[in-house]
This record gives C-alpha cells, structure tokens and sequence, in this order.
C-alpha cells in the first residue's frame, strides 16, 4: 500500500508539471542574460537555488550589468517581492493547521505561478506534501533551466545574445497584458506609472525612479483602483 | 565575497516577504488598502522597471526595444502563454538585426 503523504507529493507534481514546463524557457533566459551581465556560472546557479524569484533575478542581472549599487538592487528586488506576502497569506491561511517549522519551510516555494496552481486546484483538505510536490517540481524546473542557459550562452552568437536583452521587458510586458486587457483603470495605472518614471529618469538615477516610481504610484493607485481590477 | 553579500541580502529579501505571513498568520490583518497598495506594486514596478529602459535595449538603436516590446504586446494581447510572448520578442528582435531594421 502507498503511504498517503507520498500520494500527495504525487498529486503535488502532476499539478506542477504546467509550471515546471514554463519554467524551464524562462529559465534558460535569465542562465543567458546572468552570463550576459558578467555573473559566473557558479553565481546564475546560486541565485536560482537560493533566491528563487524569477523577476527578480533577471531585474537583478540587468542591474548588475548597469552597475547598480547593491542597496539599490535589494530594495528593488523586496518592492517587486511585497506581492509576495498577500500570495503567502492565502497559502498559509490553508495550510494553518501545519507546525510553524513546516510552514516556513513551505514558504519558500511560493512563487506566482505556484501559487495560481495552488489556489486553483480546488482541494477539500489542502496538504502540505501536496504543496510540497507541486513547490518541489517547480523549483527544479526553474533550477534546470537556468543551469542549461548559464552553460548554453556560449553556443549561441552575438546576434542572439543581443535579441535577448529584450527578454526581460518582453517578460513584464507579457504579465501586465492580461491586468490591462480587464480593467481600464490599471491601464491608466500602468500608463501613469510610465509617465511618471519617464518624468523622473530626467532628473534621477535609473535605480530611484524605479523605486520612486512604484511606490509614488501604488499609492496613488490606492485611490482609484478597485479590489476587483487585480483579483 | 561581494557577491556572497548581494546573494543573501536577496535571499533575505526574497524569502522574508514569503515567511512573514507564515510567522503571522491569524495574528495580524492588513487593512483593505494597504493590501491593495501591496497588489498595486507588481504592476507599477513592473512598468516603471520596462519603461523608459526599454528603448535601450539596444544601446544604440530605438527600435530594437520598440519592436521587441510591441511583439510581445501583441502576443500577450491574443493570449499566447507567457513563454510563447517572451519568445516571439526574440524572435522579433533576431529578425530586426538580421534585416538591419535599424534606427
């Protein structure tokens, strides 16, 4: 007889496999762009196995290869992360019955994708081994691919190497498409965020308007956006 | 050595935005505005992450960015997967190269 936890685990990774397949492009893009960037091989590996934040470590390797201080790239990386803690919130409400050890262990696999999946599936009892599955497979997919990009840039030619510094705008654009598509007010959120961080790049480093830029528009994004527009 | 110091600093602030509610839950709640603030932020760093940065994709040349941006504009607006739009901007962007669509 199969024990049941290891059922679950199963039933974890069969409702990874969308993500672990999804991850594995994306993947070898940030390998590519983290050696584009002048990271080792050893570095692109490291921050998929221990950070593992996909906007994040490719904003991360852009601001590397803009010389960004480190300051400015930990306070980028944790404003693009806050989203984080309302995803976390939802995980961990269902899984509050779990000892706090293994809830933040657990923690470390949510990511959006994962998260989507897991709020999706609708489970009448959601288990920790089935998030630990569906986490588990997703961060290997992400694993792998950055470890095939990392280690492929080398074959590829100049010409491709330099369509791929589009990836990461490509990517942004790809995930606010959907946002702007519902709702006209985060259309005009996006909008205005442009504007804004367009107007302060005249005056400012390219690191504060990022900064600058997200926090002065999600507060005012506060006042007419509705709860709606992004669930 | 540096480096060891930017991977934790983003392991800290990766991971803590993960554990915060995992510590918390059911001890706090934020209010409804200051959760939407924390949604709101994806999309205008997101944005303020692409633009104006995007039409230096290329050093030299506008429209490298211009035109990688607008493939994956379209790609995302017909609801092609995340993927199938970032690989369509390459591919948008090899072909401005090879054909020197340039400016």
């Amino acid at each position: 007889m199969t024990k049941k936890w290891a059922v679950q685990i199963q039933q974890g990774c069969k409702a990874g496999f969308p993500v672990f397949f999804g991850y594995i492009p994306v993947g070898i893009a940030y390998g590519m762009m983290g050696i584009q960037a002048g990271m080792s091989i050893w570095q692109v590996c490291a921050l998929s196995l221990f950070v593992y934040t996909g906007a994040g470590q490719m904003s991360t390797a852009a601001m590397l290869a803009l010389h960004a201080s480190v300051w400015t790239i930990w306070i980028t990386i944790f404003l693009l992360n806050l989203r984080h803690i309302i995803m976390s919130t939802v995980v961990m409400d269902r899984l509050r019955k779990l000892p706090l050890f293994a809830r933040l262990f657990l923690a470390f696999g949510i990511t959006d994708e994962v998260f989507a999946v897991f709020v999706m599936e609708d489970q009448k009892q959601p288990s920790g081994w089935y998030f630990l599955g569906l986490s588990l497979i997703s961060w290997l997919g992400w694993n792998i691919g950055s470890c095939i990009g990392a280690c492929s840039s080398v074959l590829f030619p100049a010409s491709v190497a330099a369509a791929l510094n589009i990836t990461l705008y490509a990517l942004f654009i790809a995930l606010l498409v959907p946002g702007i598509k519902k709702s006209r007010r985060l259309l005009c959120l996006v909008l205005l965020s442009c504007l804004l961080s367009w107007l302060l790049s005249q005056f400012l480093s390219s690191s504060a308007t990022i900064i600058l830029t997200s926090l002065l528009a999600a507060g005012a994004g506060t006042m007419f956006v509705k709860k709606e527009d992004v669930e | 050595m540096s480096f060891t110091i930017l991977l934790l600093g983003l392991f800290l602030v990766t991971y803590s935005t993960r554990a915060l509610p995992a510590l918390l839950i059911g001890k706090v709640k934020f209010s409804s505005r200051f959760q939407l603030f924390l949604q709101l932020l994806p999309y205008t760093s997101m944005s303020a992450l692409v633009f104006p940065a995007i039409l230096k994709a290329d050093s030299v040349y506008v429209s490298v960015g211009l035109i990688g941006g607008l493939a994956a504009l379209a790609a995302a607006w017909c609801k092609l997967p995340v993927v199938l739009s970032v690989l369509l901007a390459v591919a948008a962007d090899l072909i401005c190269y090879q054909m020197g669509i340039l400016f």
